[in-house]
């Protein structure tokens, strides 16, 4: 037999490749041929060389491409925000804590609206505050530093007493003959239809002149004929509207940073959560002043620039942005959409200062390649 | 369309856990390996995370004997793991986890030739691969921390892609000539002969070092 076709035979031989009666064959001839033997061993020393040879190192490489993986596919991303969002929230707990206040007092306050009006209506005053005005302690310092802010109010002082008495503060500040007390200071509760001028000078801690007193209650008289507004509405409370203003700048954080932090550990799956997490992104980029060309976000800015800043660097908000919109570029089938998502893309991958540059520049590649 | 990397795309006709593969872990780790797979499954990041860094470099080395780029293989190795996470629902987790990510790579390997093949003759991809006929190996230098790891891949990539791929298949993957055959969608002589002149030209060309 040819001496090529054993060749071609020892290579199938040796992965044990052959039917039974062309493995006796074989057999046969390797008993006979040198040539052969030496073929074979060669085939099992190439066999080691592959495995001691095709092994890949550098476990650095390995360990980043095992990272870029995973923030390919959120899951990087998703850590960071929840941790910026975190501390985010952590930050804005004196602003919920004002509005849970503004809460409690507007409850307050309609409660009370009797008493505050008590010239008109005296007896209908109520005997008990319910227990959940009671303020705590840091209810009671988010409001005095409200307070602080806004002007000496002018107190109806015989409802001021009566209050005092009936709200327990840990450390009630003491009051002496006509004089105000601390607690009486806190808005609905001792100062009622409180409308104090502006330019006038902040007095907190000090008690009203009798002038003013009686001038208050004039006011109060004046404004019971003229039909006014029930008490249990905000702007007879904080004459500044300072803490309308903390309660607005909390919802409007809320709104946008809810946007973008996940309630619970999971992957946006929908592409409305996309969406929302993309302009979400886009208008912090905005804020941030890295993007200034807001014509060129016209399609996903809504015109809702918040004017917070914020603490992560524009280069991680781009980052957050380009891998969002990666993924709706991924997922949608409107080609509208495509288009605008990627022309984010591509302005980050010709933005040759970005640091997401390579980033961009490489999801470009991809969609392309996906195309 | 390239035949060389037709192949069934059949994902579960792979080795269930706990039988025989050569190629797979052990039986601890492929106890581990399907609890990561579950747990992945339900949403547990970490135990994906887990999942790329126990394959990636296997799947890169396999994708890599194929294509000879080291940047398509990479891309390809990101897609591979993204589209497994996407269809991890669908996976069985009682059949060996690796297998169903080389089949996933390996589609994609053939998506981009097929890509291509579009701006080049078949003839000519079959010849050079992806890149053109070189024995410089770019990136992939880095992760080579022997002369001799550098012999092998360079006398690797010089082999023409229907020598290669076969070799490919055999020596790294362990796959059988039946398999070969079918991936290939060429008659199992074909992979015979494919197969020893594939070894043939590494020995020529690796002979010092054997």
């Amino acid at each position: 037999m040819d001496h090529g076709y054993f060749k071609d035979r020892i290579s199938a031989y040796y992965d044990n490749n052959l039917k039974p009666e062309e493995q006796v064959v074989i057999e046969e001839h390797l008993k006979e041929c040198e040539k052969c033997r030496k073929l074979l061993a060669e085939f099992e020393k190439l066999d080691r060389l592959v495995e001691e040879h095709s092994q890949l190192g550098g476990e650095k490489y390995w360990e980043e491409s095992a990272k870029k993986i995973e923030k390919s596919l959120g899951f990087e991303e998703k850590t960071a925000i929840t941790e910026v969002a975190s501390s985010r929230w952590f930050g804005l707990t004196w602003k919920l804590a004002a509005v849970a206040a503004s809460v409690v007092l507007l409850t307050i306050v309609g409660l009370h609206r009797d008493e505050i009006w008590k010239e008109e209506k005296p007896e209908k005053r109520l005997k008990s505050v319910p227990s959940v005005v009671t303020p705590t302690d840091s209810v009671a310092e988010i409001i005095t530093d409200e307070l602080k802010h806004a002007r000496p109010a002018e107190v109806d002082e015989d409802l001021a007493d009566r209050e005092v008495q009936k709200i327990e503060k840990p450390k009630p500040v003491g009051r002496s003959g006509e004089v105000v007390s601390e607690e009486a200071k806190i808005p609905g509760i001792g100062t009622s239809a409180v409308t104090p001028k502006k330019g006038e000078p902040a007095d907190v801690g000090k008690a009203p002149s009798p002038a003013v007193v009686e001038r208050s209650r004039d006011d109060v008289a004046a404004r019971a004929k003229k039909d006014l507004p029930e008490p249990d509405v905000v702007e007879p409370i904080v004459s500044d509207n300072r803490l309308q203003e903390a309660v607005e700048k909390a919802e409007e954080q809320a709104d946008l940073y809810k946007s973008i932090t996940p309630e619970k550990e999971t992957e946006p799956e929908s592409l409305a959560e996309l969406r929302e997490q993309k302009d979400s992104l886009t208008r912090l980029m905005v804020a941030e002043g890295r993007w200034k060309d807001k014509s060129d976000l016209a399609q996903s800015f809504d015109g809702k620039e918040s004017k917070k800043k914020v603490k992560r660097t524009p280069a991680d908000i781009e980052n957050d942005l380009l891998q969002t919109c990666y993924k709706i570029a991924l997922l949608t089938e409107d080609k509208e959409e495509y288009k605008s998502v990627r022309e984010i893309i591509e302005k980050v991958a010709r933005d040759e200062a970005s640091p997401n540059r390579e980033l961009a520049q490489s999801y470009l590649r991809q969609l392309s390649e996906q195309n | 369309m390239n035949k060389e990397f037709r192949e069934e795309n059949n994902p579960q006709a792979v080795n269930k856990v706990g039988e025989e593969n050569q190629n797979g872990p052990s039986p601890g780790e492929k106890s581990t390996e399907r609890r990561l797979v579950e747990n992945a499954q339900n949403g547990d990041k970490k135990a994906f995370g887990q999942l790329i860094r126990l394959h990636q470099k296997k799947l890169f080395r396999y994708i890599y004997g194929l294509t000879g780029s080291f940047d398509q293989t990479e891309d390809i190795v990101q897609e591979t793991f993204i589209k497994a996470w996407k269809a991890l629902d669908r996976f069985n987790p009682e059949y060996a986890f690796y297998p169903w990510l080389a089949v996933i790579a390996r589609n994609s390997a053939y998506n981009q030739i097929s890509r291509e093949e579009k701006k080049e003759s078949l003839d000519r991809v079959q010849e050079k691969g992806f890149d053109p006929v070189s024995q410089e190996l770019g990136p992939l230098e880095k992760l080579l921390d022997s002369e001799g790891k550098k012999r092998f891949y360079k006398a690797l990539k010089a082999l023409p892609v229907k020598f290669r791929s076969v070799f490919v298949l055999r020596h790294f993957e362990n796959k059988s000539y039946e398999e070969i055959s079918s991936f290939l969608n060429v008659p199992p002589g074909t992979v015979d002969s494919r197969l020893y002149r594939a070894r043939q030209m590494l020995m020529e060309a690796l002979k010092d070092l054997l």
